[in-house]
């Protein structure tokens, strides 16, 4: 069995390969080999989505200071690129206030039943050719499940605090996240229906050979666009933590660590989310002359850029609005995208 | 929710210096008022700011302001206050006003200070609601027939009316920090 | 606007549900100050209102009846205080037509130049809030920006940004110079070009729209039987204005409309102010050509003592119509002094405007009435 394995890598000579060759020479079994793999590509992933997190966090502010005519942060660092540090470092030591008629539990757990599913939808998002801890072939579908997670974290955060503000907001939140999917998934299967994988390798495979599918998906792009600022809470579907209307939605309460972790998830999953699309409609690694990783990340950085201006552009909806606007006109236009693609794929 | 809506027009101001106007309104305000009641006898002052001036009875306050809104068209409740003149009692003071013609009336109603009650018009102007509300809670004045005569200002349970004149603070003297040392 | 709750369904079974009761304030990002609305809500609709009031009461009225007349002038700032300059005019009309005082004709186009200025100022500062309230937050910066502008000419005249004391009884406390009247002229050029962009950041939004048409509509009967006066009346139908209503100063010697809307609703009340801003301008525009040479602070008697009796001022603030009643017994201190303050009477509209709305609709309403609670608790 070992030797099975040793075989081809000898052959092959690369790093992998060689580390592999060492631990069976020194004689330990493969899975240990193999745990520790798995344990450099999260660690190396949860360094990329942290580091990521905290630029698009200073990225927000910066750009919404220019967009607003002011300068937003610039004293800590070289163009304020230390804030989020600073902020970070701040709301860790501040106190960690459970309210008196919370659900203790519940309230505790919250957070982090948001935060898990933002940092494992990673596992399959290529990141160049190769670049990917796990090449799922039902790469599409295992995103949508990980993504649906965060309904119930919202409900328990809003249900947990014992605030009648909290509550409204989590059931804003459950509302519009099940609302929301909907077209959110539609979108994503025509491009699943066009490209024949739900692999998203493979789908950044047939955009590489063919175009972008941005170009053969215009619907479907401006649905998951619309859909994905309504999954990631952001004005102008900003409803669940609307703070002009209920405080701050279900995170009224939260504060110091926990709060973090909350406002952490969001920024994870917009970056999620913009990596996703990046995938799915933008080509995902593939373009020329720079490194495959470097287009990733610009494209990315695309679709961030999309949310973070439409942000800080629009009002915001109304409850009654932003439910007629996911089922009466997101919900057909992306059936029918569906529809019609699946036509032209059938042709 | 379609009623029609209606743009008053602009009507040229009764400027508080033009007398004939002020003469013309009150002759109105007393013949409305004969034929409503000829035992009210309602005597319109002109006052040195240029408004008059109508003093009612308690009793017939009610009567008198639904004859000023119906019949004369003083739909408009500027204000509702009171005045504590001590020995002399209470008056609650009414600024009404004609948005049409631009007639201005001050109504003014003398209470016992014993017996500070008031006939409420917020049946008539609405508006009365929350002034008869601060003034009974900064006056201590009564307003009978008031929907929901609760303190408005001061917090539920204050003690005593503190517009009142003679108004004493019943509250225990704050202790007072010493001054900071330089 | 049914506020019955219609009973629901499931498999035939009537679900039962409960109204809850939620505190919105005195600690509410969206109540502008320490307004508290006890709301009765059906899941996110409003079936109840109570407003409950008196977290800034500063015994306004109690503490004048201890000052004398020019000592009260800094103490009505407070009373609106986004509103400084048209409260101080208030207070000082009235004892001047109490006194029969002439006021010089400059001191009296400086007093419409500040009043309109204020107007601007309280108007950008409500069409920042506004925006925030319905969730938009880049306006609220713009209109500081330009905010800040005239908040620097009121710091320049008076020497503060907020609590001007600027007005006194016979004038005004220090003139303008030609060369503060060239920087509001400057401004007043630029201004047309900010009104644009808020136009274009705001008022084109179908989102703004769909939050604001129809949304806490009332009607110009129950404006009128409610005391609604300046915006909220105006966009309810009714040309009142009592600039034009009741001349004071030389607000008839301008041109200027009256902005008014007939629907009624949130987006009327909004029109009409940015449609004042405008108006206001203009007149500001119209003060500046025709400022007279002359003193700025006519004769007033040293010791101001109004003969007995009762005297009734009132000017168009930013808000609507602020009054001032003053009863003096002939002393140096008013006997007893009433304020009578737009948002106070204002804000009984607010159960009737937001009865069947959702609860984003609160805030839109409470935004656009443009509630300042310095006043509504004096």
């Amino acid at each position: 069995m070992a030797l099975a394995l040793a075989a081809p890598a000898l052959a092959g000579g690369n790093l992998y390969t060689r580390a592999q060759q060492l631990f069976l020479d020194l004689g330990l079994p493969p899975w240990i080999f193999a745990i520790l793999v798995a344990a450099v590509k999260v660690a190396l992933i949860l360094v990329f989505i942290l580091l990521n997190v905290l630029f698009l966090i200073w990225l927000e502010r910066k750009l919404g200071g220019h967009l607003q005519n002011r300068l937003g942060p610039v004293y800590t660092g070289p163009f304020g690129l230390l804030q989020t540090v600073a902020d970070a470092l701040k709301v860790l030591v501040k106190e960690d206030v459970i309210p008196a008629a919370a659900d203790r539990w519940a309230f505790i757990v919250a957070p982090f039943i948001a935060f898990v599913p933002a940092l494992m939808i990673w596992l399959v998002v290529p990141f160049g050719p190769g670049l990917q801890a796990r090449d799922l072939s039902i790469g599409v579908l295992y995103v949508a499940a990980l993504s649906g997670l965060i309904i119930p974290s919202l409900l328990t955060a809003g249900w947990s605090s014992g605030s009648k503000w909290s509550l409204l907001g989590a059931f804003r939140a459950g509302a519009q996240l099940i609302s929301y999917e909907v077209p959110l998934l539609l979108a994503q299967l025509a491009v699943v229906v066009w490209a024949g994988s739900l692999s998203l390798n493979d789908i950044v495979r047939a955009q590489q050979q063919g175009t972008w599918f941005i170009l053969l998906q215009p619907v479907g792009f401006i649905v998951y666009l619309i859909a994905a600022i309504a999954e990631l809470n952001r004005t102008p579907f900003d409803l669940p933590e609307a703070e002009s209307e209920l405080v701050a939605g279900f995170n009224t309460e939260y504060s110091g660590f926990r709060f973090a972790i909350f406002f952490l998830t969001e920024y994870a999953n917009l970056l999620t989310s913009s990596a996703i699309a990046a995938t799915l409609f933008l080509g995902g690694w593939s373009g020329p002359w720079l490194p495959p990783f470097v287009w990733f990340l610009l494209k990315t950085y695309v679709f961030v850029f999309i949310a973070m201006w439409v942000r800080f552009t629009l009002p915001r909806l109304r409850v009654d609005q932003l439910m007629n606007f996911a089922w009466k006109l997101l919900l057909p236009v992306a059936l029918l995208n569906v529809v019609v693609t699946g036509a032209i794929v059938a042709l | 929710m379609s009623r029609p809506v209606s743009l008053v027009p602009f009507v040229p101001a009764t400027r508080m210096q033009d007398a004939e106007a002020l003469a013309r309104a009150a002759r109105r305000i007393e013949e409305a008022a004969a034929r409503l009641d000829p035992k009210l006898e309602l005597q319109p002052q002109v006052r040195t700011d240029g408004w008059l001036e109508l003093s009612v009875r308690r009793e017939s306050l009610l009567e008198v302001a639904r004859m000023l809104r119906d019949r004369l068209g003083y739909d408009y409740l500027l204000l509702l206050t009171g005045v504590d003149w001590e020995d002399k009692g209470f008056q609650v003071v009414l600024h009404v006003q004609n948005l049409s013609s631009g007639e201005r009336l001050v109504v003014t109603v003398n209470i016992p200070r014993d017996d500070p009650r008031c006939p409420s018009v917020t049946s008539i102007w609405p508006t009365a609601n929350w002034h008869e509300r601060e003034a009974w809670d900064l006056l201590g004045i009564r307003f009978e027939g008031h929907p929901d005569l609760r303190r408005i200002l001061m917090k539920e349970g204050w003690i005593g009316h503190p517009l009142r004149k003679d108004y004493q603070d019943t509250r225990p003297p704050r202790e007072r920090l010493p001054r900071p040392v330089r | 606007m049914d506020t019955q709750i219609e009973p629901r369904t499931a498999g035939g079974e009537e679900i039962h549900t409960e109204e809850i009761m939620v505190n919105m304030g005195p600690q509410h990002p969206s109540t502008h100050g320490v307004l508290r609305a006890v709301l009765t809500l059906d899941g996110e609709r409003i079936t109840g209102v109570d407003c409950d009031i008196g977290y800034l009461h500063r015994c306004f009225e109690k503490v004048s009846e201890k000052l004398t007349y020019p000592q009260i002038i800094p103490y009505t700032d407070r009373a609106d205080y986004l509103g400084g300059m048209t409260n101080e005019l208030a207070f000082v009309l009235t004892v001047e037509q109490a006194l029969g005082i002439e006021v010089p004709r400059r001191a009296q186009f400086i007093r419409v130049i500040m009043s309109e200025l204020q107007r601007i100022h309280s108007h950008l500062i409500w069409f920042g809030t506004f925006g925030l309230d319905l969730g938009a937050t880049t306006p609220f910066l713009y209109s500081f920006r330009d905010r800040e502008v005239i908040s620097d000419f009121f710091e320049e005249v008076s020497g503060a940004r907020m609590m001007y004391n600027y007005m006194r009884v016979g004038g005004v406390r220090n003139d303008i110079t030609a060369a503060w009247v060239e920087k509001v002229r400057e401004f007043l050029r630029r201004f047309p070009a900010y009104l644009q962009e808020y136009d274009d950041l705001l008022t084109g939004n179908p989102i703004l729209k769909a939050r604001t048409r129809g949304i806490g509509r009332i009607d110009a009967a129950t404006a009128i039987a409610y005391g609604a006066s300046g915006p909220v009346l105006r966009a309810s139908g009714v040309a009142y204005d009592l600039r034009k209503n009741d001349p004071y100063l030389v607000y008839d010697e301008l041109s200027f409309e009256v902005a008014t809307a007939t629907e009624g609703d949130v987006l009327a009340r909004y029109r009409v102010r940015l449609k004042e801003m405008r108006e206001s301008a203009r007149l500001v525009q119209q003060a500046l050509e025709g400022l007279p040479e002359g003193d700025f602070l006519g004769k007033a008697p040293r010791i101001i003592k109004l003969p007995p009796g009762h005297y009734y001022g009132h000017v168009e603030g930013p808000r609507g119509e602020v009054g001032c009643y003053i009863v003096s017994d002939g002393d140096r201190r008013p006997y007893r002094l009433h304020w009578r303050a737009p948002s106070f009477v204002h804000l009984q509209l607010l159960p009737i405007m937001a009865k069947g709305h959702f609860m984003g609709d609160m805030v839109a309403i409470i935004g656009s009435i443009d509630i300042v609670m310095g006043e509504v608790d004096r």
